[in-house]
């Protein structure tokens, strides 16, 4: 859209032109406060969502840290009831019981060995595989928050840049007004 | 003009304030996050090193102890004579133990432990040799419950740490929030002084037009003036 500038004296078109700076200071100042607050309101999200997956990353943690230790503990007491049926089989028991619980024994042991050895895999299939997702997840967000900030802090930097300059035509336009008061006036005192 | 100009400022220095209190709280709140952390992480390493002791020293040392028990336990009537051996290599590992850059108190240990068993070999030449079997296999099974047991301890101790260490990172999580909610804060504030500078300028600009608007009424009168 274009404006057409009357051409009636110097001070006017001065006026009009400055009004014109203004208004299109004024629009771009808009523009980048439009701006600021939608990259203001990304940063907020992109945060939140860090701070949900770092709360998810912390979940997967200590589930993953719990499956493991029940996995350890389950090991731990097969293999002492193993101990247990061993020792009854080398000492208290005799013939088919002795063989009962020798029996016993062996499946409790590898029972206890299968555990413990699968003891570090629960932990990385129960929460150890999902936490290193969800602090990656994380750093995803993070970074894209710190984008958000820069460009938040871009468009108020062009903001102040768009106040400063309009300042600056309004004291031009103050000026010149002046200039052509003082003009009038030495006009008028003359005749 | 100049009474709208006042409105704008007094809300923008309303924001200004509500913005300063918000700031004040999230600090008191991330460094409230911070300590919980912190506390949470000494928790956590506290648990852990218990449990690095009971899951992994004594268990080991319990699955050590089992595993000679049981070398003893069936050496029928070699028994006395694999005590002996086993005496005889715990006091060389003990003395060896140092130079290849194991714990001086484990090595200490380590000796004792012979010279213990050395005593037992002693007693054991004049002992049958079924009566050290017996022994041993006590002494297997007892080395084997305490390895289990150590292990279960272990495992629970490791999962206080891994509990600790979980309200570690949400306590992390935390003031991570806390700290994009100051930034978002900061950013609101900033906006607030940036706005109350600005209508302090147009208010500025508005009274200098005024003033101007009534010198220049005044000087054309007095041009007026002057010329009748």
């Amino acid at each position: 859209m274009t404006t057409p500038i009357s051409t009636a004296n110097t001070t006017d078109f001065a006026s009009e032109i400055a009004a014109l700076m203004v208004q299109n200071e004024t629009t771009q100042e808009d523009s980048d406060r439009l701006t600021r607050d939608a990259a203001r309101n990304a940063f907020l999200q992109n945060s939140q969502k860090q701070v949900d997956e770092l709360h998810a990353a912390a979940a997967a943690t200590e589930t993953g840290a719990l499956v493991g230790a029940a996995f350890s503990i389950a090991g731990a007491g097969c293999s002492i009831g193993a101990a247990s049926y061993s020792y009854d089989a080398e000492t208290v028991d005799a013939g088919t019981l002795a063989s009962r619980d020798k029996f016993d024994a062996s499946v409790l042991q590898a029972a206890g060995s299968g555990f413990s050895g699968l003891s570090g895999q629960a932990v990385k299939i129960a929460g150890g595989r999902a936490a290193d997702d969800d602090a990656a997840e994380a750093k995803r967000c993070e970074a894209l928050a710190a984008e958000s900030k820069w460009q938040a802090d871009d468009a108020s930097t062009a903001i102040d840049k768009a106040d400063k300059t309009g300042d600056k035509i309004m004291d031009i336009v103050q000026s010149l007004n002046q200039d052509q008061n003082q003009a009038n006036n030495a006009i008028i005192g003359r005749i | 003009m100049v009474r709208a100009r006042a409105t704008s400022q007094a809300s923008s220095i309303s924001d200004v304030q509500v913005d300063q209190n918000n700031l004040e709280n999230l600090r008191k709140q991330l460094a409230d996050a911070v300590e919980k952390a912190k506390e949470a992480s000494e928790h956590s390493g506290f648990f852990g090193a218990l449990s690095s002791v009971f899951g992994s020293d004594i268990a080991q040392i319990a699955g050590a102890v089992a595993a000679v028990a049981a070398v003893v336990a069936t050496g029928g009537a070699a028994a006395p004579l694999i005590l002996m051996a086993v005496s005889m290599a715990m006091e060389e590992a003990a003395k060896l133990g140092p130079q290849l850059g194991l714990d001086p108190k484990l090595c200490m240990a380590i000796g004792l432990a012979g010279a213990a068993v050395g005593l037992c070999s002693g007693a054991g030449t004049t002992q049958s040799a079924g009566t050290i079997a017996s022994i041993a296999r006590d002494v297997k099974v007892g080395a084997q419950i305490t390895e289990g047991t150590a292990t279960i301890a272990g495992a629970g101790l490791g999962q206080v740490s891994a509990g600790y260490h979980s309200d570690q990172l949400n306590d992390q999580a935390d003031a991570t929030g806390f700290q994009a909610q100051s930034d978002v804060t900061n950013m609101d504030f900033s906006t607030a002084l940036s706005l109350l500078q600005e209508s302090l300028d147009t208010e500025h600009h508005e009274t200098n037009t005024a003033s101007a608007i009534i010198q220049n009424n005044n000087d054309a009168n007095t041009a007026l003036a002057n010329r009748i």
